[in-house]
């Protein structure tokens, strides 16, 4: 595995009781990438990126991420993750200044102070800052749950279907978010239904379905439409 | 030697983080806590209403009444500890926060650490609260023996503490949590309820600390049992 790869998974198979959800996934990514997997429900998009923020332990395969060993350097490879999904791992008792400082401690960040204040201007919430988490709209909360993920400055942004539960204008900012996360060379996994917004922020795209990627290629020049056809050839 | 030293250094960080961490999520939910009072306030009235309830129904015999007051102490604890673990674990489901903790953690033993004295915390904060209450309604002068008690207390609120937090991360994701929960710590925490129930009743009688070295013992081994088992096995619980 070359310095540049970020994340390489081989042979990667998980099996919950007598369910495969996933059957065999080889996948890498080089530094920087950003890459959509698209799928429909139940075709193991959670599941393979519960196994790269190491949530859960493949059945078999490997997982490398940075180099390291996915299942036995675990503790190495967290710091280096950042993970947003359709919950946003939030306390709503605590203010969003309080939840940052959590992890941010967790983290063992320095500067922490400073550090939450300049992740709170990037999403656009410093001035919500001494509010409680669950006075807040669903679009703040998601907003903020990209401050905590990617407070402690992470390698790879694994993005679980983000969009999920927004309106039209909270997906735009996020969506402008992620954007800019990537042109800061951010390596990004993000799983979506969102065939506009997965596409339009993508150097990569991937199709999952019943376990497996069954399509994998480049973005760059495919439109939604042609996706779409794309699309319906490999799931139906 | 250089690689003695460098082992050294990493062990020691590790510590700092571990420690760090503990530190961390200990302050999140006691501050969390402190704003809702809902832990504390359900546990405190469930114990106190179960005091109550005994009072009653034993009625007016101060003799065995002044029997039984362990036994209806502990058991208060017991139960009120149930309802504290149950809200624990709930505040983690909401949100889906415990996924957030458990990718910052160096080391998941941290959480059950955490875990395990912010429920200590509570349950101390409830046994003071509730032991004066018992005092005046059973007719028992605690403070003659407040030092001695509070030894007793400690360890058994520490094994309690020990044992509901392993069963509740178990039955954190289990579909009939409120039935698992108690259906699992109650009767494995028997054991140490019913030494801290007997050292109680003879430390009220007047014995000293020595005359219960077998209870202490027994509690003491409980304790040490538990708190080595939950750690062995806290990563594989909170996997899945």
């Amino acid at each position: 595995m070359s310095t540049e790869t970020m994340v390489c998974l081989k042979g990667v198979i998980k099996h919950f009781d007598t369910i495969t959800a996933l059957r065999g996934i080889n996948l890498e990514l080089k530094r920087g990438c950003c890459l959509s997997i698209f799928g429909p429900n139940g075709a193991g998009k959670t599941t393979l990126l519960r196994i790269l923020a190491t949530l859960a332990r493949p059945s078999a395969g490997t997982v490398h991420i940075a180099g390291y060993d996915a299942v036995k350097e675990a503790e190495k490879v967290r710091p280096l993750l950042g993970v947003l999904s359709h919950r946003t791992f939030l306390y709503g008792h605590l203010t969003a200044y309080e939840n940052l400082q959590f992890y941010g401690r967790m983290f063992g960040l320095k500067k922490l102070a400073e550090r939450i204040t300049e992740v709170l201007h990037v999403v656009d919430l410093a001035t919500y800052t001494h509010q409680l988490v669950r006075t807040y709209s669903r679009g703040m909360q998601q907003r903020l749950a990209i401050a905590r993920a990617i407070l402690h400055y992470p390698q790879l942004l694994l993005l679980d279907e983000p969009y999920t539960g927004l309106d039209k204008h909270a997906v735009n900012r996020l969506h402008n978010l992620i954007l800019r996360l990537h042109s800061e060379s951010c390596t990004i996994i993000m799983s979506t239904h969102d065939l506009h917004h997965g596409l339009d922020v993508c150097d990569e795209i991937a199709i999952q379905y019943r376990g497996k990627i069954v399509y994998r290629g480049l973005s760059l020049g495919i439109d939604v439409q042609e996706f779409e056809q794309l699309y319906s050839a490999y799931v139906g | 030697m250089c690689k003695n030293s460098n082992n050294f250094i990493a062990l020691m960080s590790g510590s700092k983080i571990f420690l760090q961490q503990v530190l961390a999520l200990l302050a999140k939910d006691l501050k969390t806590e402190w704003r809702t009072r809902e832990i504390f306030t359900s546990m405190f009235v469930f114990a106190v209403l179960v005091v109550v309830v005994f009072n009653f129904a034993i009625g007016a015999d101060t003799e065995l009444i002044r029997q039984v007051a362990s036994g209806v102490i502990w058991i208060a604890l017991s139960f009120a500890s149930v309802l504290g673990l149950q809200r624990t674990g709930q505040m983690e489901s909401e949100e889906d926060s415990l996924q957030g903790v458990l990718l910052a953690l160096h080391d998941r033993s941290a959480l059950f650490i955490a875990k395990m004295l912010a429920q200590m915390v509570y349950l101390l904060i409830v046994a003071l609260c509730t032991l004066p209450l018992c005092g005046m309604w059973f007719h028992i002068d605690f403070i003659a023996c407040i030092g001695e008690l509070g030894i007793v207390f400690m360890l058994g609120i520490l094994g309690l503490s020990i044992v509901g937090t392993l069963f509740a991360m178990i039955t954190l994701h289990t579909r009939a949590r409120e039935v698992m929960l108690p259906m699992l710590f109650l009767p494995v925490s028997v054991p140490l309820t019913i030494a801290s129930v007997y050292a109680t009743a003879q430390l009220i009688a007047g014995m000293t600390l020595r005359d219960n070295a077998g209870y202490l013992s027994l509690i003491g081994v409980f304790d040490i049992v538990f708190f080595t088992l939950a750690l062995l096995v806290f990563d594989y619980i909170v996997e899945e």
